[in-house]
Protein backbone atom coordinates (compact mmCIF):
# COMPACT_ATOMS: atom_id res chain seq x y z
CA UNK A 1 0.00 0.00 0.00
CA UNK A 2 1.17 3.50 -0.81
CA UNK A 3 1.27 5.71 2.31
CA UNK A 4 -1.01 8.75 2.27
CA UNK A 5 -3.65 7.08 0.11
CA UNK A 6 -6.69 5.24 1.38
CA UNK A 7 -6.70 1.53 0.61
CA UNK A 8 -10.00 1.78 -1.22
CA UNK A 9 -8.68 4.37 -3.70
CA UNK A 10 -5.61 2.24 -4.46
CA UNK A 11 -7.84 -0.78 -5.13
CA UNK A 12 -9.96 1.29 -7.50
CA UNK A 13 -6.85 2.46 -9.37
CA UNK A 14 -5.62 -1.13 -9.73
CA UNK A 15 -8.97 -2.20 -11.16
CA UNK A 16 -9.06 0.84 -13.48
CA UNK A 17 -5.61 0.00 -14.86
CA UNK A 18 -6.69 -3.64 -15.35
CA UNK A 19 -9.76 -2.41 -17.27
CA UNK A 20 -7.67 -0.14 -19.50
CA UNK A 21 -5.27 -3.03 -20.23
CA UNK A 22 -8.23 -5.23 -21.22
CA UNK A 23 -9.44 -2.53 -23.62
CA UNK A 24 -5.95 -2.30 -25.11
CA UNK A 25 -5.89 -6.11 -25.41
CA UNK A 26 -8.67 -5.83 -27.99
CA UNK A 27 -6.48 -3.41 -29.95
CA UNK A 28 -3.51 -5.82 -29.79
CA UNK A 29 -5.82 -8.63 -30.86
CA UNK A 30 -6.47 -6.80 -34.15
CA UNK A 31 -2.89 -7.65 -35.18
CA UNK A 32 -3.45 -11.33 -34.32
CA UNK A 33 -6.50 -11.45 -36.60
CA UNK A 34 -5.18 -9.31 -39.44
CA UNK A 35 -1.83 -11.05 -39.66
CA UNK A 36 -0.69 -11.00 -42.45
CA UNK A 37 2.20 -13.33 -41.57
CA UNK A 38 2.23 -15.97 -38.81
CA UNK A 39 5.09 -14.09 -37.11
CA UNK A 40 2.77 -11.11 -36.61
CA UNK A 41 0.18 -13.38 -35.03
CA UNK A 42 2.67 -15.10 -32.70
CA UNK A 43 4.01 -11.74 -31.57
CA UNK A 44 0.48 -10.41 -30.95
CA UNK A 45 -0.50 -13.46 -28.88
CA UNK A 46 2.76 -13.15 -26.93
CA UNK A 47 1.94 -9.53 -26.09
CA UNK A 48 -1.57 -10.63 -25.09
CA UNK A 49 -0.07 -13.26 -22.77
CA UNK A 50 2.16 -10.68 -21.08
CA UNK A 51 -0.88 -8.41 -20.85
CA UNK A 52 -2.81 -11.22 -19.13
CA UNK A 53 0.00 -11.73 -16.59
CA UNK A 54 -0.11 -8.03 -15.66
CA UNK A 55 -3.94 -7.99 -15.48
CA UNK A 56 -3.91 -11.08 -13.22
CA UNK A 57 -1.37 -9.44 -10.89
CA UNK A 58 -3.49 -6.25 -10.76
CA UNK A 59 -6.66 -8.31 -10.12
CA UNK A 60 -4.92 -10.20 -7.30
CA UNK A 61 -4.47 -6.86 -5.50
CA UNK A 62 -7.74 -5.32 -6.68
CA UNK A 63 -9.98 -8.23 -5.67
CA UNK A 64 -7.87 -9.21 -2.63
CA UNK A 65 -7.19 -12.69 -4.02
CA UNK A 66 -3.50 -13.56 -3.58
CA UNK A 67 -4.03 -16.99 -5.23
CA UNK A 68 -4.36 -15.24 -8.61
CA UNK A 69 -0.62 -14.54 -8.48
CA UNK A 70 0.05 -18.29 -8.89
CA UNK A 71 -1.93 -18.28 -12.16
CA UNK A 72 0.10 -15.27 -13.31
CA UNK A 73 3.28 -17.32 -12.75
CA UNK A 74 1.89 -20.28 -14.73
CA UNK A 75 0.96 -17.93 -17.56
CA UNK A 76 4.36 -16.27 -17.67
CA UNK A 77 5.95 -19.70 -18.18
CA UNK A 78 3.34 -20.95 -20.63
CA UNK A 79 3.48 -17.80 -22.73
CA UNK A 80 7.14 -18.38 -23.48
CA UNK A 81 6.63 -22.07 -24.30
CA UNK A 82 3.74 -21.30 -26.64
CA UNK A 83 5.71 -18.69 -28.57
CA UNK A 84 8.61 -21.15 -28.98
CA UNK A 85 6.27 -23.96 -30.11
CA UNK A 86 4.48 -21.87 -32.77
CA UNK A 87 7.72 -20.27 -33.98
CA UNK A 88 9.34 -23.67 -34.36
CA UNK A 89 6.29 -24.85 -36.28
CA UNK A 90 6.66 -22.03 -38.81
CA UNK A 91 10.42 -22.50 -39.27
CA UNK A 92 10.56 -26.28 -39.67
CA UNK A 93 7.25 -27.89 -40.51
CA UNK A 94 6.47 -30.76 -38.17
CA UNK A 95 8.97 -29.70 -35.52
CA UNK A 96 6.63 -28.59 -32.76
CA UNK A 97 8.27 -30.32 -29.82
CA UNK B 1 -34.81 -5.60 -20.45
CA UNK B 2 -31.35 -4.20 -21.09
CA UNK B 3 -30.66 -3.93 -17.36
CA UNK B 4 -31.89 -7.49 -16.84
CA UNK B 5 -29.40 -8.69 -19.45
CA UNK B 6 -26.59 -6.53 -18.02
CA UNK B 7 -27.13 -8.18 -14.62
CA UNK B 8 -26.80 -11.58 -16.30
CA UNK B 9 -23.85 -10.77 -18.55
CA UNK B 10 -22.03 -14.07 -18.03
CA UNK B 11 -25.16 -15.99 -18.98
CA UNK B 12 -25.46 -13.88 -22.13
CA UNK B 13 -21.81 -14.63 -22.94
CA UNK B 14 -22.55 -18.32 -22.26
CA UNK B 15 -25.36 -18.20 -24.84
CA UNK B 16 -23.15 -16.38 -27.36
CA UNK B 17 -20.23 -18.82 -26.97
CA UNK B 18 -22.59 -21.78 -27.30
CA UNK B 19 -23.97 -20.37 -30.55
CA UNK B 20 -20.55 -19.44 -31.98
CA UNK B 21 -19.16 -22.90 -31.14
CA UNK B 22 -22.12 -24.72 -32.73
CA UNK B 23 -21.93 -22.45 -35.79
CA UNK B 24 -18.26 -23.38 -36.23
CA UNK B 25 -19.05 -27.10 -35.93
CA UNK B 26 -21.74 -26.86 -38.60
CA UNK B 27 -20.47 -24.20 -40.99
CA UNK B 28 -16.68 -24.76 -41.14
CA UNK B 29 -15.60 -27.12 -43.85
CA UNK B 30 -12.21 -27.83 -42.24
CA UNK B 31 -12.27 -30.68 -39.70
CA UNK B 32 -9.70 -29.03 -37.38
CA UNK B 33 -11.85 -25.90 -37.24
CA UNK B 34 -14.86 -28.04 -36.31
CA UNK B 35 -12.93 -29.41 -33.32
CA UNK B 36 -11.93 -25.88 -32.26
CA UNK B 37 -15.64 -24.98 -32.44
CA UNK B 38 -16.40 -27.88 -30.11
CA UNK B 39 -13.82 -26.48 -27.68
CA UNK B 40 -15.47 -23.04 -27.76
CA UNK B 41 -18.85 -24.68 -27.08
CA UNK B 42 -17.26 -26.41 -24.08
CA UNK B 43 -15.77 -23.24 -22.58
CA UNK B 44 -19.19 -21.60 -22.84
CA UNK B 45 -20.62 -24.35 -20.64
CA UNK B 46 -17.71 -24.06 -18.19
CA UNK B 47 -18.45 -20.33 -17.92
CA UNK B 48 -22.04 -21.19 -16.98
CA UNK B 49 -20.93 -23.54 -14.20
CA UNK B 50 -18.32 -21.15 -12.82
CA UNK B 51 -20.96 -18.39 -12.77
CA UNK B 52 -23.33 -20.53 -10.70
CA UNK B 53 -20.56 -20.87 -8.10
CA UNK B 54 -19.79 -17.12 -8.04
CA UNK B 55 -20.94 -15.03 -5.06
CA UNK B 56 -20.74 -11.24 -5.35
CA UNK B 57 -18.41 -9.81 -2.70
CA UNK B 58 -17.23 -13.28 -1.68
CA UNK B 59 -13.78 -14.80 -2.01
CA UNK B 60 -12.35 -17.89 -3.71
CA UNK B 61 -12.98 -21.18 -1.88
CA UNK B 62 -9.68 -21.17 0.00
CA UNK B 63 -10.94 -21.21 3.56
CA UNK B 64 -8.54 -20.12 6.30
CA UNK B 65 -8.40 -22.18 9.51
CA UNK B 66 -10.34 -19.61 11.51
CA UNK B 67 -12.91 -18.32 9.02
CA UNK B 68 -15.41 -15.65 10.05
CA UNK B 69 -18.88 -17.08 10.35
CA UNK B 70 -20.36 -14.45 8.01
CA UNK B 71 -17.70 -14.61 5.26
CA UNK B 72 -19.05 -15.55 1.82
CA UNK B 73 -17.17 -18.05 -0.37
CA UNK B 74 -17.68 -19.20 -3.93
CA UNK B 75 -19.15 -22.70 -4.00
CA UNK B 76 -16.40 -25.32 -4.53
CA UNK B 77 -18.67 -27.98 -6.05
CA UNK B 78 -19.34 -26.50 -9.55
CA UNK B 79 -15.67 -25.55 -9.77
CA UNK B 80 -14.64 -29.18 -9.15
CA UNK B 81 -17.08 -30.34 -11.82
CA UNK B 82 -15.54 -27.87 -14.30
CA UNK B 83 -12.00 -29.02 -13.40
CA UNK B 84 -13.02 -32.60 -14.24
CA UNK B 85 -14.77 -31.48 -17.42
CA UNK B 86 -11.72 -29.53 -18.68
CA UNK B 87 -9.47 -32.58 -18.43
CA UNK B 88 -12.10 -34.86 -20.04
CA UNK B 89 -12.54 -32.25 -22.78
CA UNK B 90 -8.84 -32.32 -23.63
CA UNK B 91 -8.92 -36.14 -23.74
CA UNK B 92 -11.85 -35.86 -26.17
CA UNK B 93 -9.96 -33.34 -28.31
CA UNK B 94 -6.93 -35.65 -28.41
CA UNK B 95 -9.01 -38.59 -29.71
CA UNK B 96 -10.78 -36.34 -32.25
CA UNK B 97 -7.46 -35.00 -33.55
CA UNK B 98 -6.06 -38.55 -33.80
CA UNK B 99 -9.08 -39.44 -35.94
CA UNK B 100 -8.44 -36.34 -38.07
CA UNK B 101 -4.85 -37.49 -38.70
CA UNK B 102 -6.20 -40.96 -39.63
CA UNK B 103 -8.75 -39.41 -42.03
CA UNK B 104 -6.02 -37.35 -43.67
CA UNK B 105 -3.89 -40.47 -43.99
CA UNK B 106 -6.70 -42.36 -45.73
CA UNK B 107 -8.15 -39.63 -47.96
CA UNK B 108 -5.48 -36.94 -48.25
CA UNK B 109 -7.79 -34.06 -47.39
CA UNK B 110 -9.37 -32.38 -44.39
CA UNK B 111 -12.03 -30.51 -46.34
CA UNK B 112 -15.54 -31.73 -45.68
CA UNK B 113 -16.82 -31.17 -49.22
CA UNK B 114 -13.84 -32.87 -50.87
CA UNK B 115 -14.18 -35.76 -48.41
CA UNK B 116 -17.82 -36.21 -49.39
CA UNK B 117 -16.89 -36.29 -53.09
CA UNK B 118 -14.12 -38.83 -52.47
CA UNK B 119 -16.49 -41.01 -50.45
CA UNK B 120 -19.18 -41.05 -53.18
CA UNK B 121 -16.58 -41.89 -55.85
CA UNK B 122 -15.55 -45.06 -54.04
CA UNK C 1 -15.03 -0.44 -11.11
CA UNK C 2 -15.43 -4.23 -11.25
CA UNK C 3 -18.40 -3.73 -13.60
CA UNK C 4 -16.20 -1.81 -16.05
CA UNK C 5 -13.57 -4.55 -15.93
CA UNK C 6 -16.23 -7.22 -16.48
CA UNK C 7 -17.51 -5.30 -19.51
CA UNK C 8 -14.01 -5.05 -21.02
CA UNK C 9 -13.42 -8.77 -20.40
CA UNK C 10 -16.81 -9.62 -21.95
CA UNK C 11 -15.92 -7.69 -25.12
CA UNK C 12 -12.48 -9.32 -25.34
CA UNK C 13 -13.77 -12.90 -25.00
CA UNK C 14 -16.58 -12.26 -27.48
CA UNK C 15 -14.27 -10.65 -30.07
CA UNK C 16 -11.74 -13.50 -29.83
CA UNK C 17 -14.50 -16.12 -30.19
CA UNK C 18 -15.97 -14.38 -33.24
CA UNK C 19 -12.51 -14.01 -34.81
CA UNK C 20 -11.89 -17.74 -34.30
CA UNK C 21 -15.10 -18.49 -36.18
CA UNK C 22 -14.49 -15.95 -38.96
CA UNK C 23 -10.81 -16.50 -39.80
CA UNK C 24 -10.04 -18.75 -42.77
CA UNK C 25 -6.37 -19.73 -42.30
CA UNK C 26 -6.22 -22.77 -39.97
CA UNK C 27 -2.87 -21.88 -38.36
CA UNK C 28 -4.23 -18.37 -37.76
CA UNK C 29 -7.32 -19.91 -36.13
CA UNK C 30 -5.13 -21.99 -33.79
CA UNK C 31 -3.15 -18.90 -32.72
CA UNK C 32 -6.33 -16.84 -32.25
CA UNK C 33 -7.87 -19.71 -30.25
CA UNK C 34 -4.87 -19.52 -27.88
CA UNK C 35 -5.71 -15.84 -27.32
CA UNK C 36 -9.35 -16.82 -26.70
CA UNK C 37 -8.17 -19.33 -24.08
CA UNK C 38 -6.27 -16.53 -22.31
CA UNK C 39 -9.49 -14.49 -22.16
CA UNK C 40 -11.61 -17.32 -20.72
CA UNK C 41 -8.99 -18.16 -18.08
CA UNK C 42 -9.02 -14.50 -17.06
CA UNK C 43 -12.80 -14.70 -16.82
CA UNK C 44 -12.64 -17.75 -14.51
CA UNK C 45 -10.08 -15.94 -12.34
CA UNK C 46 -12.38 -12.91 -12.19
CA UNK C 47 -15.30 -15.16 -11.13
CA UNK C 48 -13.32 -16.37 -8.09
CA UNK C 49 -12.29 -19.73 -9.51
CA UNK C 50 -8.46 -19.63 -9.43
CA UNK C 51 -8.12 -23.42 -9.67
CA UNK C 52 -10.26 -23.56 -12.79
CA UNK C 53 -8.28 -20.66 -14.29
CA UNK C 54 -5.01 -22.48 -13.58
CA UNK C 55 -6.25 -25.68 -15.26
CA UNK C 56 -7.59 -23.73 -18.23
CA UNK C 57 -4.22 -21.96 -18.53
CA UNK C 58 -2.14 -25.14 -18.44
CA UNK C 59 -4.49 -27.47 -20.32
CA UNK C 60 -6.81 -25.24 -22.35
CA UNK C 61 -4.21 -22.82 -23.64
CA UNK C 62 -1.12 -25.04 -23.41
CA UNK C 63 -1.93 -28.67 -24.19
CA UNK C 64 -4.82 -28.03 -26.62
CA UNK C 65 -2.77 -25.56 -28.69
CA UNK C 66 0.12 -28.04 -28.77
CA UNK C 67 -2.19 -30.89 -29.88
CA UNK C 68 -3.68 -28.70 -32.62
CA UNK C 69 -0.22 -27.69 -33.84
CA UNK C 70 0.91 -31.33 -33.88
CA UNK C 71 -2.16 -32.22 -35.97
CA UNK C 72 -1.42 -29.40 -38.42
CA UNK C 73 2.18 -30.60 -38.68
CA UNK C 74 1.02 -34.14 -39.51
CA UNK C 75 -1.62 -33.02 -42.02
CA UNK C 76 -1.92 -30.37 -44.69
CA UNK C 77 -2.44 -26.66 -44.19
CA UNK C 78 -4.34 -25.39 -47.21
CA UNK C 79 -3.16 -21.98 -48.38
CA UNK C 80 -6.06 -19.64 -47.62
CA UNK C 81 -7.80 -18.30 -50.72
CA UNK C 82 -9.40 -15.51 -48.72
CA UNK C 83 -8.91 -13.72 -45.39
CA UNK C 84 -12.32 -14.45 -43.83
CA UNK C 85 -14.68 -17.39 -43.99
CA UNK C 86 -17.75 -16.94 -46.20
CA UNK C 87 -20.82 -16.75 -43.92
CA UNK C 88 -23.14 -19.74 -44.05
CA UNK C 89 -26.55 -18.01 -44.04
CA UNK C 90 -28.85 -20.99 -43.21
CA UNK C 91 -26.61 -21.94 -40.26
CA UNK C 92 -26.53 -18.28 -39.14
CA UNK C 93 -30.35 -18.16 -39.21
CA UNK C 94 -30.73 -21.39 -37.22
CA UNK C 95 -28.19 -20.44 -34.57
CA UNK C 96 -29.52 -16.88 -34.39
CA UNK C 97 -32.89 -18.43 -33.50
CA UNK C 98 -31.15 -20.68 -30.95
CA UNK C 99 -29.51 -17.59 -29.43
CA UNK C 100 -32.89 -15.88 -29.07
CA UNK C 101 -34.28 -18.96 -27.30
CA UNK C 102 -31.25 -19.14 -24.99
CA UNK C 103 -31.52 -15.44 -24.08
CA UNK C 104 -35.25 -15.89 -23.37
CA UNK C 105 -34.20 -18.57 -20.86
CA UNK C 106 -31.32 -16.53 -19.47
CA UNK C 107 -33.51 -13.59 -18.40
CA UNK C 108 -35.30 -15.94 -16.00
CA UNK C 109 -32.03 -16.79 -14.23
CA UNK C 110 -31.08 -14.98 -11.01
CA UNK C 111 -28.58 -12.13 -11.43
CA UNK C 112 -24.86 -12.97 -11.50
CA UNK C 113 -23.42 -13.34 -8.00
CA UNK C 114 -26.74 -12.95 -6.22
CA UNK C 115 -26.60 -14.79 -2.88
CA UNK C 116 -29.28 -17.36 -2.11
CA UNK C 117 -30.02 -18.36 -5.69
CA UNK C 118 -31.72 -21.58 -6.75
CA UNK C 119 -28.51 -23.52 -7.44
CA UNK C 120 -26.76 -22.14 -4.38
CA UNK C 121 -27.53 -25.53 -2.78
CA UNK C 122 -26.83 -24.25 0.73
CA UNK C 123 -26.69 -27.67 2.35
CA UNK C 124 -23.83 -29.23 0.40
CA UNK C 125 -21.88 -26.00 -0.26
CA UNK C 126 -22.11 -24.91 3.36
CA UNK C 127 -21.02 -28.36 4.55
CA UNK C 128 -17.93 -28.30 2.31
CA UNK C 129 -17.03 -24.76 3.35
CA UNK C 130 -17.44 -25.41 7.07
CA UNK C 131 -15.95 -28.88 7.37
CA UNK C 132 -13.37 -29.16 4.56
CA UNK C 133 -10.44 -28.23 6.79
CA UNK C 134 -11.44 -30.45 9.70
CA UNK C 135 -12.23 -33.45 7.51
CA UNK C 136 -9.28 -33.33 5.11
CA UNK C 137 -6.72 -30.90 6.53
CA UNK C 138 -6.61 -28.84 3.32
CA UNK C 139 -7.43 -25.12 3.29
CA UNK C 140 -8.40 -25.14 -0.39
CA UNK C 141 -11.96 -26.44 -0.47
CA UNK C 142 -11.71 -27.25 -4.21
CA UNK C 143 -8.81 -29.63 -3.58
CA UNK C 144 -10.67 -31.16 -0.64
CA UNK C 145 -13.76 -31.87 -2.76
CA UNK C 146 -11.75 -33.04 -5.78
CA UNK C 147 -9.52 -35.53 -3.98
CA UNK C 148 -11.54 -36.19 -0.82
CA UNK C 149 -15.31 -35.97 -0.91
CA UNK C 150 -15.55 -36.72 -4.64
CA UNK C 151 -12.44 -38.83 -5.05
CA UNK C 152 -14.31 -41.48 -7.02
CA UNK C 153 -15.39 -38.86 -9.58
CA UNK C 154 -11.74 -37.95 -10.07
CA UNK C 155 -10.92 -41.65 -10.40
CA UNK C 156 -13.55 -41.91 -13.13
CA UNK C 157 -11.96 -38.91 -14.85
CA UNK C 158 -8.56 -40.65 -14.73
CA UNK C 159 -10.18 -43.74 -16.33
CA UNK C 160 -11.58 -41.56 -19.13
CA UNK C 161 -8.19 -39.96 -19.79
CA UNK C 162 -6.51 -43.40 -19.82
CA UNK C 163 -9.07 -44.79 -22.30
CA UNK C 164 -8.65 -41.70 -24.47
CA UNK C 165 -4.87 -42.25 -24.53
CA UNK C 166 -5.36 -45.91 -25.50
CA UNK C 167 -7.90 -44.95 -28.19
CA UNK C 168 -5.54 -42.34 -29.69
CA UNK C 169 -2.70 -44.86 -29.79
CA UNK C 170 -4.89 -47.48 -31.49
CA UNK C 171 -6.07 -44.96 -34.09
CA UNK C 172 -2.60 -43.57 -34.76
CA UNK C 173 -0.97 -47.01 -34.99
CA UNK C 174 -2.80 -47.64 -38.26
CA UNK C 175 -1.50 -44.44 -39.84
CA UNK C 176 0.96 -45.27 -42.58
CA UNK C 177 1.64 -41.84 -44.09
CA UNK C 178 1.69 -42.87 -47.70
CA UNK C 179 1.11 -39.31 -48.90
CA UNK C 180 4.40 -37.59 -48.09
Amino acid sequence: MIPGLSGDLVTQVFLLVATLLMVLAVAVFYRAVKGPTTQDRVLAVNVLGTNTVVVLALLAEGLGEPSLLDIALVYALLNFLMAVAISKFTVERGGVL
Amino acid sequence: MLETLANRYTYVLFALLLVVGLYMVVASSNLVKKIIGLNIFQTGLFLFFVTTAFVDGGSSPVIPKEADAGAAFASPLPQVLVLTAIVVGVALTAVALALVIRIYDAYGTLDEKTLREVRTDE
Amino acid sequence: MTELFAAALFVFVLVTALATAALRDVLGVVVVFAAYSLGTALFYAFLLAPDVAMTEAAIGAGVTTLLLLLTLAKTVRPTPDQWLERPNLPALAVFGALFVVLVATVVEFPAVGEPGVMWDNPGVTQYYIENAYEDTGVENAVTAVLAGYRGFDTFGEAVVVFSAGIASLIVLRQVVFTRE
